[in-house]
């Protein structure tokens, strides 16, 4: 009897709460689910819509004009190259950081570096981009001291250039290339290695052979998250780049604020969110079919 | 030991850039030499006695305060569905959510702009609060939902058992036990506000200019040595909130 009883005790309850407020748990689903489609997701869609029409009604002409001017594929080549360069270099500087944080042993030191790479992720990003305008200057930090030593007379063109971006952006993407590596490294059982230098292998040879493969599905995700945000960045670019550095980003705010030309700028739009989605449509359909990038060692 | 090393360069590369900020920001000269000849707070006194910096600062103050209890609502509800509801489409619910961080900000910035338009709310502090708390809601749901797998969920069945309500459970036993995931993620999502300048561009007008508005602007127009003022409190203020965030959660914060 006594067993019974104390079973069906929150049963009633249950009951009795849901007779009292029904459906009320659902809103919160919809009232988050509401707000973003209200204020992201219908606004993206109608601003997406003017790449297709204009007052004449549907036309292709700016996804055209996109696609075909020479002018307007310079400035989507120097996007996907910066991209890619910013990546390449991230990913060379924050495979150590990674690599070090898994195999240190004292805890003190991982916490300082972690610590520090996460308060660099969230220092404001004008800040950092004003300070690399500050050092990288014809008469700023860098060239004031190699100047000074004599190891070259004429200052560096090191701003308003390629230089300039991509060290920028580097040091503002950084952050999420060490934290994705590190996730997935943390989890290689560090055994592995052992039990391979156990057998005889050099330690260089159990890293390439071991470790690296292991490591390659953070690699995978790093780059790619990378990757992806570099395309979409805008600021850096914009205050250490010149001319010739314009990213798609810029364009599009050009045409929104000083040719008010909302057609093309929706349409680049577009092409750089079907570029970020089908990268990372990619990276989902490898992550699900090759076993080595899996992510779960 | 040559990892080491060269960890050590790489860990200098990242905070040489933001470390050096702070004694250019006490320099008494006006073009920027390291180490600076002299030492004044001359940047300071501008910063304090400047309308434009000041309005900036206390607007952006405003707009992040709003954002962050918004988005830290908005975001606990988000991840108590995910948590506690069981519905079909549940990932594509989550991806949803999490969406705005890998969307191009500028895309999320025209498009709001456009629809702002429309009701007239372009150029107010409640346009700038909607849409940082459109870039701030991912990051609190991912943070709060991390909090929330660490939970015992027996806890909870245990408070509702003893006949309390599903908001009174939330208030006297969940909130209190993920307490500190939901003040960091209210945290980050105030910093994500404070530092918000690509949609905001578009977002804010001649009389809703944020602080990173105005250094933006004065950044590309001329370099007024304020900025390394500006800065260092920036820099104090986020290092701040993160020594007193209970709990260095991994939150990924995405999209500039």
């Amino acid at each position: 009897m006594e067993k019974t009883e104390i079973r069906t005790f929150p049963t009633i309850s249950q009951r009795h709460v849901s007779v009292r407020i029904p459906g009320l748990k659902w809103l919160l689903l919809v009232i988050p689910l509401i707000y973003t489609f209200l204020l992201l997701y219908f606004p993206i869609v109608n601003v997406l819509k003017l790449s297709f029409y204009d007052q004449t009604g549907f036309t292709l002409h700016y996804l055209q004009e996109i696609l075909t001017d020479m002018l307007y594929l310079k400035v989507l080549w120097i996007t996907v190259k910066t991209a890619f360069m910013v990546t390449v270099v991230t990913l060379v500087l924050s495979y150590p950081i990674a690599y070090l944080l898994v195999i240190m042993e004292s805890a003190k030191m991982k916490k300082l570096i972690l610590g520090i790479v996460m308060v660099t992720l969230w220092i404001s990003l004008l800040v950092r981009t004003f300070s690399w305008s500050v050092i990288l200057q014809d008469h700023g930090i860098i060239n004031d001291y190699l100047m000074k030593l004599n190891i070259i007379h004429e200052p560096l063109k090191l701003l308003y250039n390629n230089t300039g971006v991509i060290t920028g952006m580097t040091h503002i993407l950084l952050p999420y290339m060490v934290l994705s590596l590190y996730s997935v490294m943390e989890r290689i059982d560090l055994r592995l290695i052992q039990a391979a230098q156990g057998m005889g292998a050099r330690p260089w040879r159990s890293f390439v052979q071991i470790f690296f493969p292991l490591s390659l599905p953070g690699v995978m995700s790093g780059s790619l998250i990378v990757f992806v945000l570099g395309l979409g960045y805008f600021i850096t670019p914009a205050l250490l780049g010149g001319q010739d550095n314009m990213m798609i980003s810029k364009l599009i705010q050009q045409n929104i604020q000083n040719t008010l030309n909302w057609n093309l700028a929706s349409a680049l739009s577009i092409v750089l969110l079907a570029t970020t989605f089908l990268l990372l449509g990619f990276a989902y359909w490898i992550s699900r079919f090759s076993p080595i990038l899996k992510g779960d060692n | 030991m040559f990892l080491r090393i060269s960890v050590f360069l790489i860990m200098t590369f990242m905070v040489a850039p933001i470390l050096i900020m702070i004694p250019l920001s006490f320099s008494s000269e006006v073009a920027f030499h390291f180490p600076p000849s002299g030492y004044s707070l001359q940047w300071y006194q501008n910063l304090w006695n400047d309308n434009q910096w000041m309005e900036g600062l206390m607007l952006s103050l405003i707009v992040a305060v709003s954002t962050a209890i918004l988005s830290t609502v908005l975001g606990i509800m988000a991840s108590l569905a995910v948590r506690k509801l069981e519905f079909p489409g549940k990932k594509i619910f989550m991806n949803l959510m999490v969406a705005p961080m890998v969307i191009p900000v500028i895309v999320a910035g025209i498009a709001m702009y456009h629809s702002f338009a429309q009701f007239k709310i372009n150029n107010t502090i409640v346009g700038l609060t909607l849409s940082h708390s459109i870039l701030a809601i991912p990051i609190v749901f991912v943070t709060v939902l991390a909090g929330l797998k660490g939970m015992d969920p027996n806890l909870e069945l245990a408070a509702q058992s003893l006949g309390s309500t599903p908001i009174g459970t939330f208030f006297k036993v969940t909130l209190p036990l993920i307490r500190s995931s939901v003040i960091s993620a209210g945290l980050f999502a105030f910093i994500t506000s404070l530092d918000e300048v690509v949609v905001t561009i578009f977002i804010s007008g001649s009389y809703t200019k944020t602080l990173p508005i105005v250094m933006w602007e004065n950044m590309r127009t001329q370099v007024d040595p304020t900025i390394a003022a500006v800065s260092t409190v920036l820099i104090v203020v986020t290092t701040a909130v993160f020594l007193f965030s209970p709990g260095l959660v991994q939150t990924k914060q995405v999209g500039k």
